[in-house]
């Protein structure tokens, strides 16, 4: 049964013209495996699924099984479409490209000039919902290091705050979530160095996105400069804001539009950007108090 | 014929806009929350929907409700409050009315001290003790005797106020606006909304 399944799944390979093409093929399965899933559910099948394709070499770009892989994301990211990252979502839309690039017998130029157009798409979409929602004024970055655990220790080395304070406040976010109450708050504590540093971050933040997504709308294929300033975007934002998954993508779309020269700085990117998982914060607050 | 071979060669950079482009609606006039449902716009507000409930049980007492989900998906699945939150639809809350009211309530203590939050809500919270001084969690119990045990209550009308909650730097409050209230009663039915 299992010599009639592989000779069967076999009819269904494609042969990739250029090694560019393998290296998307195989990079993309492993971010699968890696963040590929949503639920428990999703993450089996692709996990099994992705870690075979691999395994087996020359399944990477099996379109059928391509398309089994975009049918489960497409049913189990639609099942919790409301509370998904956009970045999950950035990627179902990556996988449905490689598939129709294997069903449609697409050459190398579809993947790349997807990529491009994805990258810059998606950062005009962020700096257009920033600039919607009101992100020109200060307020909205100094709420999340006040608020956000994932930055509190910043605030604590940026204000001398006490820790235990900048927790004691984050606590109260769900009690008052419960009272019904219109009108009720929780005032914070902060600085005006804070608040400047954070709001020149917000300005900053919003200036490179901006810069990114009109350097890949707009400028040369082979101009090397958007390639540059997505690196140096992903490196600057992303050792502050620990969303590796986001940056993870953004990175394979890089590697999949760039010509052959820039590709290994990208990889590089990829190796450094796993060096969020790095608790540095917590190092530095070791070091401070021990 | 040329915008076909467009739409050909870009067609998933085209549902990328167009979701995108629908999240932007929905998010601006229909209580998405900007950060999800495939708008990109994470990073881009504090603004968060808050839901709030009050139930009232036969007698006509009221009790405050602490709305979470469980794992277990018994009585309110983390998914679907997940969801919900980011998008508060009128079913939506309905549905979450009806987990509530069908479910038992297990009261536990509240303690909220002067500082915690605002004066004016603190002295509100002090006036009506009674009511702030437990929160009841929505629980399931395989058989009422249990539930009795605990002192979970059942009750028969459910009051959901929808709020929106966002960082003012102004102040620096994180404060809670009203926006809605939905009333739904045991004989399965939605009596009225109230507006702002």
């Amino acid at each position: 049964m299992i010599q009639k399944l592989y000779s069967y799944l076999n009819r269904y390979n494609v042969h990739l013209d250029s090694k560019h093409e393998d290296l998307v093929f195989k990079f993309s399965l492993m971010l699968l495996v890696l963040d590929g899933g949503t639920g428990w559910n999703s993450q089996i099948l692709l996990r099994i699924t992705c870690i075979l394709m691999i395994v087996f070499g020359h399944f990477s770009s099996n379109k059928l099984l391509w398309a089994i892989i975009s049918v489960v994301l497409l049913f189990f990211n639609s099942l919790q479409w409301y509370s998904l990252d956009n970045h999950k979502i950035l990627f179902m839309y990556w996988v449905f490209l490689l598939t129709l690039h294997l069903w449609l017998n697409k050459d190398v130029r579809y993947i790349k000039s997807n990529a491009t157009l994805l990258i810059g798409l998606v950062m005009i979409f962020a700096v257009l919902q920033k600039v919607i929602n009101e992100f020109f004024v200060p307020g909205f970055l100094h709420g999340r290091f006040l608020f956000d655990g994932r930055f509190l220790l910043i605030t604590h080395f940026l204000t001398d705050i006490p820790i235990e304070e900048l927790h004691m406040k984050k606590g109260l976010v769900p009690t008052l979530s419960w009272l019904p109450i219109d009108q009720s708050y929780i005032e914070f504590e902060s600085s005006s160095f804070l608040n400047n540093f954070t709001y020149g971050f917000q300005l900053f933040g919003l200036f490179v996105e901006l810069a990114v997504g009109l350097l890949f709308i707009f400028s040369k294929r082979k101009s090397v400069i958007k390639d540059i300033s997505l690196i140096a975007f992903c490196i600057g934002t992303y050792f502050i804001f620990p969303v590796i998954g986001f940056s993870s993508i953004l990175l394979l779309l890089g590697i999949a539009q760039a010509p052959l020269k820039i590709r290994p700085h990208y990889i590089l990117t990829f190796i450094a950007i796993q060096f969020i998982k790095v608790p540095w914060k917590e190092i530095i607050y070791y070091f401070e108090n021990v | 014929m040329k915008i076909l071979k467009i739409l050909d060669k870009y067609l998933i950079c085209f549902v990328l806009t167009a979701v995108a482009l629908f999240q932007l609606y929905n998010s601006q006039f229909d209580g998405l929350n900007p950060w999800k449902g495939g708008g990109f716009g994470m990073f881009s507000t504090n603004k968060k929907n808050n839901i709030t409930a009050i139930g009232y049980t036969s007698e006509g007492d009221s009790v405050l409700i602490k709305i979470v989900g469980s794992k277990l998906d018994i009585p309110i699945s983390n998914n679907f409050l997940r969801n919900l939150k980011y998008y508060p639809k009128k079913e939506g809350l309905l549905k979450l009315g009806k987990l509530i009211l069908n479910s038992h309530l297990k009261p536990s203590l509240l303690n909220i001290s002067e500082g915690d939050i605002d004066s004016k809500s603190y002295n509100q919270i002090k006036k009506d003790s009674a009511f702030y001084s437990k929160v009841y969690v929505p629980k399931y119990y395989p058989n009422t005797e249990l539930a009795k045990m605990d002192n979970a209550l059942r009750i028969e009308k459910i009051i959901i106020h929808m709020y929106e909650m966002n960082f003012y730097n102004d102040g620096l409050k994180f404060k809670k606006n009203y926006v809605q209230s939905l009333e739904v009663h045991n004989d399965k039915h939605i009596t009225y909304v109230l507006s702002p």
